[in-house]
């Protein structure tokens, strides 16, 4: 874990409220692995105090790659940086996806934002497993929302998209997508791993722990501190004797096994 | 150059402290930040049996600040004795234990526990319990404050400082009755009481409703630093006992208005959660206003506030 002033490389606009923010940072980026987060603030933060979690959307040489959604105060001022402009950031943080598994096809279940730390994701397992198959599956709430399909076709791993209107690929929830590509295969073959809005996760888990495929989801919580020191982050997760435990999102996660997540 | 101060009975070596709740047991910033500089680490407020906390969301920003309404999780006072204790005394950094509890009985139980334990410095009772069942309401009521801190004395030998809350109309009250319980010197102080509203969506029926599961949580951050110094100022002027500062301290000029107007030290919370190494910028700060103004000893910049003009 590293905290440092880094310089901003690039910075645009995509799609929708969607951004993607690179910074140079050659400690995070040799540290980093698929689904661990930085927290990050401006130097001179305007109008706020604490920093903010976001996923290693990928990694480039030195440069970290974040893609973000302006929806407050911070990220709204995010997206007014350039080139240039400094941030203040720590990482690399949390406990990332288990990249060893027996699957043969590894399933990423997204929605909206909750692309942000497949790139990453899927560039790891083709390295690293490259016997093993990818597919992304999307969801977003309409077409002119969709992001990042030219770069999962050069990372060379399917993508899927489902639109909550219709307007592109799958009509529905990105979840009818997932039982579709599940039943496609054979279970025991498919590896899981999904971020995105709570309501889909918790749909996620019901489905792949249903059909009792390894399954993996990156929980979002408000979040001060991000290393473990102020207790704000806690999720309901199930201790191994089934009792209700609150474990901390920033440190023993964001990413968990579905079966050990409880949702309301 | 003497940074050392004495907090009734425990001599640190320079007035920086961590905050209760905000630096874990001492064990989450050290890659980022070298707590053996620090004159001690407050821990996270322990009570006798392991704890949860409250549901969350647990915390969120408000205009410079933050609310929280963690509840009381922690590990137990026996898992801190063995786990969390021993990387603090091997590394010779001073431990100030928070406890807490929701009846006397616990208080007392937990200081007894840690008396007699090699590396506890002091203990500081968080009085301003937030846990919603608890019957009794220390931290607002003098008249439990002044039970609660007599038990503990008879307790236990160990330095005690008593942590203040400012939900009260007149704080130099509750200041006295713990004084009077035999506290050994204030903390001043824990969290402002306040709430955050999400106002939903009502073209989809969403009503407008807390952002806290707890509904109410306590303010921290730069937003309290005046209503901290003022207390601070008031406990000073109404009680003999070293007062701790404590609320919006984020700098090393923040810790120096609070010294001035009388603490004899000062705690740091909310300003770690943004800037890990902000209790060792405040004790490098603070050493290099005094070079750069002579002061040799801590001890004569503490309480040094005067108004210039008189009542008219
Ligand atoms: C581990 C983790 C990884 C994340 N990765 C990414 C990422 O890669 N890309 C991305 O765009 N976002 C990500 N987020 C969410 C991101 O942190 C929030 O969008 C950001 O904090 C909002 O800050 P703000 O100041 O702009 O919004 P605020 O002004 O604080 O709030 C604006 C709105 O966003 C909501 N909000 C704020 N924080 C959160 C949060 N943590 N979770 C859910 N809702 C929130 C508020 O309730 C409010 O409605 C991640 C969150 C976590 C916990
Ligand atoms: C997340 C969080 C947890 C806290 N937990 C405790 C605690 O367990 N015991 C306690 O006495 N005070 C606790 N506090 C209060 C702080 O120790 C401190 O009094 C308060 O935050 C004001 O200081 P600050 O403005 O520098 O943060 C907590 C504060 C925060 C923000
Ligand atoms: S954000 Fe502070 S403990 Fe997780």
């Amino acid at each position: 874990m590293i905290q440092k002033q880094v310089p901003i490389v690039f910075n645009h606009h995509l799609a929708g409220a969607t951004h993607v923010l690179g910074f140079d940072c050659a400690e995070i980026a040799r540290a980093a692995a698929p689904g661990q987060f930085v927290m990050m603030r401006e130097v001179q933060p305007r109008g706020y105090l604490l920093n903010r979690p976001f996923s290693i959307g990928n990694v480039d040489g030195n440069t970290i790659e974040i893609y973000y959604d302006a929806v407050g105060k911070a990220t709204h001022a995010f997206a007014e940086l350039d080139k240039g402009d400094e941030l203040d950031v720590f990482g690399p943080l949390g406990r990332g996806f288990t990249l060893e598994t027996w699957a043969k096809v590894n399933v990423l279940v997204a929605g909206g934002i909750g692309i942000a730390p497949f790139p990453f994701l899927a560039i790891e397992l083709a390295k690293r497993r490259p016997q093993t198959h990818t597919v992304v599956l999307a969801g977003f709430r309409s077409a002119p929302l969709v992001v990042l399909a030219d770069l999962f076709a050069e990372i060379g791993v399917g993508f899927k998209v489902a639109t909550d209107d219709g307007s592109q690929g799958y009509n529905g929830f990105v979840t009818g997508l997932l039982e579709q590509e599940l039943d496609a295969h054979g279970n025991n073959k498919v590896g899981v791993y999904a971020c995105g809005p709570e309501l889909m996760l918790k749909r996620v888990a019901e489905i792949a722990v249903g059909r009792d495929v390894f399954c993996e989801l990156s929980l979002e919580q408000r979040m001060a501190c991000g290393v473990g020191a102020c207790l704000v982050c806690a999720c309901n997760t199930r201790a191994a004797d089934g009792a209700a435990d609150y474990k901390m999102v920033c440190k023993d996660g964001p990413v968990f096994n579905a079966r050990d997540v409880v949702f309301e | 150059m003497k940074m050392a101060v004495n907090i009734g009975g425990a001599t640190i070596k320079n007035p920086v402290m961590t905050a209760s709740g905000t630096y874990g047991y001492g064990d989450v910033y050290t890659e980022l930040c070298d707590v053996t500089r620090l004159g001690a680490v407050v821990t996270k407020g322990v009570t006798l049996e392991p704890a949860q906390g409250n549901p969350p969301p647990r915390g969120c920003e408000t205009a410079s600040g933050m609310l929280n309404a963690i509840g009381l999780q922690n590990v137990g006072v026996a898992a801190f004795i063995a786990e969390k204790l021993p990387p603090l005394r091997e590394r010779g950094v001073a431990c100030v234990v928070n406890v807490q509890g929701s009846s006397i009985t616990e208080f007392v139980a937990v200081s007894q526990k840690l008396t007699g334990i090699d590396g506890v410095t002091a203990l500081e009772l968080n009085v301003s319990c937030p846990n919603k069942t608890g019957g009794l309401s220390f931290g607002t009521d003098p008249k439990a404050l002044n039970t609660l801190v007599t038990a503990v004395r008879k307790a236990t030998p160990l330095p005690l400082m008593t942590k203040l809350s400012p939900n009260v109309t007149d704080i130099t009250v509750c200041a006295r009755a713990a004084v009077d319980g035999g506290t050994d010197s204030l903390s001043v102080m824990n969290t402002v009481i306040g709430m955050a509203v999400n106002l939903g969506d009502p073209s989809r029926g969403i009503r407008p409703r807390p952002v806290l599961r707890n509904v109410t949580g306590g303010l921290s951050g730069p937003a309290i630093k005046p209503v901290a110094l003022r207390m601070v100022w008031q406990v000073v002027q109404a009680v003999d006992v070293p007062v701790i500062g404590i609320g919006g301290i984020a700098s090393a000029t923040d810790a120096l208005e609070f010294l001035a107007v009388g603490a004899s030290a000062v705690q740091i919370g909310t300003a770690s959660f943004y800037n890990p190494r902000a209790c060792e910028e405040v004790v490098d700060g603070i050493a290099a206003y005094m070079t750069e103004h002579t002061v040799a000893d801590i001890n004569d910049l503490i309480g040094t506030f005067e108004i210039p003009w008189t009542a008219t």
